[in-house]
């Protein structure tokens, strides 16, 4: 529970560092977490990992902190990252293959997504919508193949199961793009709004 | 003037004079990340949140003002060590000088100095 609630801060943290260095973000990573690990070991077995964190401070502090002194700016998402999370959604559609290429290559190529998000971007789906049209073709071949090829024909139960399955398994691939749309574009406000805050200030 | 405000610029005072304090106790020896976290909360509202000091302490590391020393402690991992360098110890004194002129003038005016 505790291990969880470092996790936890940690994952906050490094989502705070995001367009620093990547030498920089490990080390100031790696300087916080020790820092806890001492704080935890000294206060023994009572620690209250809560208190701990909080005398550590907020990690937005400690990134604004970390901002100023070694001068990273704070990057605003714009035309580049949208490009990538419609491209990511729809490119395969309007240029088979190549249109979600372009948009895989423009999420790792912008300093504004966090390694997580740029992973999720890319494998969860491949292909965005055009995934699922490839794969539109399979429950009626399923079906065929599956009620032809055990010798006797099986209509029915069977097949009329696995036909279920698989146009379940067709709306998952459809709703799989869907929902890394709506998450990076989640995260892209969140994280517009931060930026907009700390420039101001 | 709000109080809010003075809290704001009492924070942008310690901006200003948590390096030249970090230098300060390196004078004294080398000190690992979290002993000088602990020297300083000694002094009253000098630390807000203790993560704050390692980018501060990656600064003086770039600007020459401190060296840093890997060392095995018994009780876990390596521990970073910083100490100060002759830089370091010039840009202190040239601080220390500026501040007690500055101290010793704001003291003068606030303790009701105003005018003669």
């Amino acid at each position: 529970m505790t291990e969880r609630m470092i996790e936890r801060y940690m994952q906050d943290l490094e989502s705070q560092l995001v367009g620093f260095p990547p030498d920089r973000k490990r080390e100031l990573i790696d300087e916080v977490r020790s820092h806890i690990a001492e704080a935890r070991s000294e206060l023994g077995g009572e620690a209250d990992v809560g208190r701990v964190l909080e005398r550590v401070g907020e990690p937005g502090e400690i990134a604004s902190e970390a901002r100023e002194r070694l001068g990273i700016p704070i990057r605003k998402g714009g035309a580049l990252e949208i490009a990538a999370i419609v491209l990511l959604l729809l490119g395969a559609l309007v240029i088979p293959i190549f249109g979600w290429f372009i948009g895989v290559v423009l999420l790792w190529v912008s300093t504004f997504w966090t390694r997580r998000e740029k992973m999720i971007g890319t494998f969860v789906l491949p292909f965005g919508l055009a995934f699922p049209l490839l794969l539109g073709a399979f429950p009626s071949t399923l079906v065929t193949v599956v009620s032809t090829s055990g010798g006797t024909p099986q209509p029915g139960a069977t097949s009329l199961w696995v036909f279920a399955v698989s146009i379940a398994g067709l709306a998952l691939t459809v709703m799989a793009p869907i929902f890394t749309t709506v998450y990076l574009v989640r995260r892209y406000r969140e994280r517009n709004a931060v930026a907009q805050v700390a420039q101001v200030a | 003037m709000e109080p809010g405000e003075a809290r704001t610029s009492l924070s942008q005072l310690r901006r200003g004079a948590i390096e030249y304090c970090v230098l300060a106790l390196l004078r004294g020896g080398e000190m690992y990340g979290f002993e000088l976290v602990k020297e300083l909360g000694e002094v009253d509202g000098m630390v807000t949140s203790e993560g704050t000091i390692y980018p501060l302490l990656t600064r003086l590391r770039k600007d020459d003002l401190v060296t840093t020393t890997w060392r095995e402690s018994e009780s876990g991992p390596p521990r970073r060590y910083y100490s100060i360098t002759k830089q370091g110890r010039d840009a202190l004194a040239d601080f220390a000088e500026n501040w007690i002129r500055f101290r010793d003038g704001v003291d003068r005016l606030i303790t009701g100095g105003g005018r003669r």
